[in-house]
């Protein structure tokens, strides 16, 4: 009978609000819950690392600095008051570190270091048609096409790449990465179209 | 006339490029280890729970230190094989009574000396080693390099022969 009640409240085939969750989350944290962090942890960890990643486009680098955020994150959780979501919270602190980093990483030589490219990519109708248009060995094009696409990102300045990544790569909309980079849509939108137009340049063999 | 290329279609083709980003995955298992590894490194800032929990997590969190202190194990167990090994080879059979492991007993020396062998390197307390007539063997006393103290008594290393 209870649980016939609790299916009528909170039917599973209609999602939670992750915010609500967060907020509970974060609180039983906060109270030294680490279970409750870890959750926080599993998450949210993809699209930390998927952003430091595409970020320095080394996977070493972006798993070094993703434990560093998470944990980081896990200090600094009692100062968090609740004034913007725990994932724009977690996001600013993962972007500050990743951009702290880049700035150090420019003194010395870096290296590409490349995660594999899926399985689903190579049914992916647009990069097939991109690539195909190319050459017809597909497998090794594709490898080609993330190095160039990778090279092409890392010409671009930290602050554009950071907004290609977090709109272009990682769909958040232009007032969710104003928060966590804190300054205003516009500056979002200038910066997403000048990006683009250096990526198109750099890239133009494969957009013709 | 060089075709000008419409700035929303170039966009598009920009943004399916980069989709291919999004295919671009770390290996195999990395998202399962990683909260791990996440929550190791904070219970080891905190400092809380057991000592043996913290020494574990420092392993698991480090496996190459883990080697380390496997192969150092390793190396001690075979160290003190081979130096019993080289005891036995020089007196024959002896007893060799480790540190940390029981020690004789004094009512289990007094129990089983009469079925001792000759020749038989033992250990003795003190108090034995000045009365062996108690005991009813002969001792004589023996550097097998081995000093006390066992279980907070002094044992000396000693030959055993039987009395008539």
């Amino acid at each position: 009978m209870r649980a016939q009640a609790v299916d009528i409240i909170q039917p599973k085939e209609l999602p939670r609000p992750p915010e609500v969750d967060d907020a509970v989350l974060v609180r039983q944290a906060q109270a030294g819950d680490l279970d409750a962090y870890d959750q926080l942890v599993r998450r949210y960890q993809e699209r930390v690392y998927s952003t430091i990643y595409h970020m320095t486009a080394n996977h070493e680098d972006a798993a070094d600095l993703t434990q560093e955020t998470l944990i980081k994150a896990h200090r600094a959780l009692r100062g968090f008051k609740g004034d913007c979501s725990f994932f724009t919270w977690l996001y600013r602190i993962a972007v500050n570190r990743t951009l702290n980093f880049l700035k150090q990483r420019r003194n010395r030589v870096s290296y590409l270091s490349l995660n594999d490219v899926d399985f689903n990519a190579e049914h992916d109708a647009d990069l097939v048609a991109l690539v195909s248009d190319k050459t017809p060995r597909r497998d090794i094009d594709l490898s080609e096409l993330q190095a160039r696409l990778n090279v092409a990102m890392l010409k671009l300045s930290e602050v554009h790449r950071m907004v290609v990544v977090l709109h272009d790569i990682q769909g958040l909309p232009h007032e969710e990465i104003a928060a966590i980079m804190d300054c205003n849509p516009g500056t979002v939108r200038s910066r997403l179209f000048y990006a683009r137009q250096q990526l198109q340049a750099h890239l133009s063999d494969y957009l013709k | 006339m060089t075709m000008v290329p419409d700035p929303d279609e170039a966009t598009q083709k920009l943004l399916r490029l980069l989709a291919l980003k999004r295919h671009e995955l770390p290996p195999s298992g990395f998202f399962g280890r990683l909260p791990h590894r996440v929550l190791l490194q904070i219970r080891a800032d905190a400092g809380d729970g057991p000592w043996w929990r913290r020494f574990w997590d420092a392993i698991a969190r480090e496996p190459m230190v883990a080697g380390s202190y496997a192969a150092l194990g390793a190396g001690a167990l075979v160290f003190g094989v081979s130096v019993f090994q080289m005891a036995l080879d020089q007196d024959g059979p002896a007893f060799v009574g480790l540190e940390g492991m029981s020690a004789p007993a004094p009512e289990m020396s007094v129990m089983t000396a009469p079925t001792l062998p000759s020749g038989v390197i033992y250990r003795v307390r003190q108090d034995d080693l000045e009365n062996p007539g108690a005991m009813g063997i002969s001792m004589e006393p023996f550097d097998s390099g081995f000093r006390g103290p066992v279980h907070g008594e002094t044992w000396h290393s000693t030959r055993v022969s039987l009395t008539d």
